[in-house]
């Protein structure tokens, strides 16, 4: 039992270990910051002092340059935290195509990111009943949904892995599938987004077929209605 | 008082201590009426109705794998929700749909709920006390399954389910027998896997599990949550125990489920009376017999009188 307490933790470190090309961006903002705020600070003595022999027009080109160092750190710091613009999720199409999730607006109508992402950003979660023991902390190594919801919800490995370590909390943590309609019907339903399964990813004809609808649907008979026990 | 004849005497020792020694075993059995309870590592599945929306993915999961026929309606029609039955009953389980979403409009809930039904697997089965031709099993993985080869067709496990369940084969004029969810036991369950419906489920309304298991995390959920459930897990222990249970944030009674079941499995009305047939058959012939002569003894004695 205390190998799968220490095996748990080395799995925990190696994800938090195992980083993604824009968190290394983030952490390293401040110091670009303050390189080309220097930098900026000399370039305007350069350009200010009052025996300069430069040009009028080059004045000009070197003043824009610097305006551009200026706002390149505010355009990276906001490109780098609210992270990609869409993404695709696509791991478990099967009746249903991909969907295209638009990560970008949904940054601007959540409050925050532990909205979806729970605390794995580093932020304090906010439902108190997380709270009682979640804290604001380091960030996870990926706060992608599959990172931590299973895709292979109550296979044997999965119900073998929960039931072998008797330590876990959360053992009703839900499936990748569950998680996502879930978080976003959840939400959709309270804030009226789409709620409808073809308002997110259509349909295929796989789909059509197991639903028995589209081109595959029943044709109504006479003894529709009547059959079905009572 | 009247000379007791020896063979007399021994005849009612006899018949007194059989009788006694019937008594004593037999009581023993009526007594243990102790519930079973399932099998340690049966697997159940735990339905947390807060979840459901009523897509009935389920049960087109479920026509695909247990190859049911088509169904009257496509699985994405809502308009299923309205059918009603004789009494304005909900829709329920057929020949042709082993378990079926039912639509409940709850007063002060802002959605209506959703609940699924089918089989609910019970620890101590009504279905399979009831038949006589022993057509039902309990399996070890939590499954109450049926051999329809077996199966007459008398429909008593109709009668016996207090939920409603097995359906009829009405379709069927030459070989009409039983039909009802057997939680995907072999296609999946005997293989560790968790049922069709389950897995198709997209808002993972159903948890499979360990019986014992998902029983910790029904409780759980609700101490997590208070105000989003109702405090009873409707199947721990209703007819002495169900594979499947229910979490609701709606009183169970309003919801079409039926609350004064009691917690005893049906097999518990008739097994008492079931298990005093042994006794009572030795007894009394012995018993009556003893009175009989007892009764003609001064008959007997008399006519000893005048043969002697």
């Amino acid at each position: 039992m205390a190998q799968d307490v220490l095996k748990q933790e080395l799995e925990c470190l190696e994800v938090r270990l195992c980083w993604v090309e824009k968190p290394a961006l983030a952490e390293g903002i401040p110091l670009a910051v303050l390189i080309m705020q220097t930098g900026f600070v000399f370039l305007r003595d350069y350009l200010f002092q009052k025996e300069s022999n430069m040009g009028g027009r080059k004045k000009t080109l070197l003043g824009m340059a610097a305006l551009m160092l200026l706002a390149a750190p505010l355009a990276a710091q906001s490109w780098a935290a609210d992270g990609p613009g869409t993404v695709e999720l696509g791991s478990l199409a099967n009746h249903y195509s991909a969907v295209t999730f638009d990560h970008a607006m949904h940054v601007g109508v959540a409050g925050s990111c532990t909205e979806c992402h729970h605390h794995t950003t580093g932020l304090a979660p906010t439902d108190p009943n997380c709270a009682r023991c979640h804290k604001a902390g380091d960030k996870a190594g990926s706060v992608a949904c599959k990172s931590c919801h299973s895709d292979k919800r109550f296979s044997a490995e999965d119900l073998a892995k929960i039931e072998g370590n008797p330590q876990l909390h959360h053992k009703g943590k839900l499936g990748l599938k569950g998680a996502y309609h879930q978080k976003c019907l959840g939400c959709h339903t309270a804030m009226g987004g789409p709620t409808g399964c073809q308002d997110c990813h259509t349909r295929n004809d796989k789909g059509d077929a197991f639903f028995n609808s589209g081109k595959y649907a029943p044709v109504p008979t006479a003894s529709a209605g009547h059959g079905g026990g009572h | 008082m009247k000379k007791l004849n020896r063979r007399s005497f021994l005849k009612g020792g006899l018949a007194g201590g059989a009788a006694i020694a019937a008594v004593g075993t037999s009581k023993q059995a009526v007594a243990g009426t102790h519930n079973f309870g399932g099998y340690p590592d049966s697997m159940g599945v735990l339905v947390d109705l807060t979840k459901c929306v009523g897509c009935r993915t389920c049960e087109a999961a479920c026509n695909k794998e247990q190859d049911l026929p088509a169904p009257d309606k496509a699985f994405d029609d809502p308009s299923v929700f309205e059918e009603k039955r004789e009494g304005g009953l909900p829709r329920r389980t057929t020949e042709k749909a082993y378990t079926v979403v039912q639509k409940y409009e709850v007063e002060g809930r802002e959605h209506p709920l959703f609940r699924k039904v089918q089989c609910n697997h019970c620890n101590e089965p009504a279905c399979l006390t009831s038949c006589f031709v022993n057509a039902y099993k309990k399996t070890p993985e939590g499954a109450v399954i049926y051999d329809k080869t077996v199966c007459v067709g008398c429909r008593t496990c109709m009668v016996a389910c207090p939920f409603y369940i097995p359906a009829y084969s009405y379709s069927s004029a030459i070989n009409p027998v039983v039909k009802k969810c057997i939680m995907c036991y072999d296609t999946r369950l005997k293989f560790g896997r968790p049922p069709a419906c389950v897995e198709a489920c997209p808002q993972e309304v159903m948890t499979f599990g360990k019986r014992k298991d998902l029983l910790k995390l029904a409780h759980q959920r609700i101490s997590d949550k208070p105000d989003a459930y109702v405090d009873h897990v409707y199947g721990e222990n209703e007819v002495g125990g169900t594979a499947w249970m229910y979490l609701s944030d709606v009183p169970f009674d309003k919801i079409g489920y039926d609350t004064h079941l009691g917690t005893q499995p049906i097999i518990s009305y008739v097994k008492e009376f079931l298990g005093m047939v042994p006794m009572v058959l030795t007894i009394w012939p012995a018993l009556f017999t003893g009175f009989h002569l007892l009764s003609n003894r001064k008959d007997a004695l008399k006519n000893d009188d005048n043969k002697s």
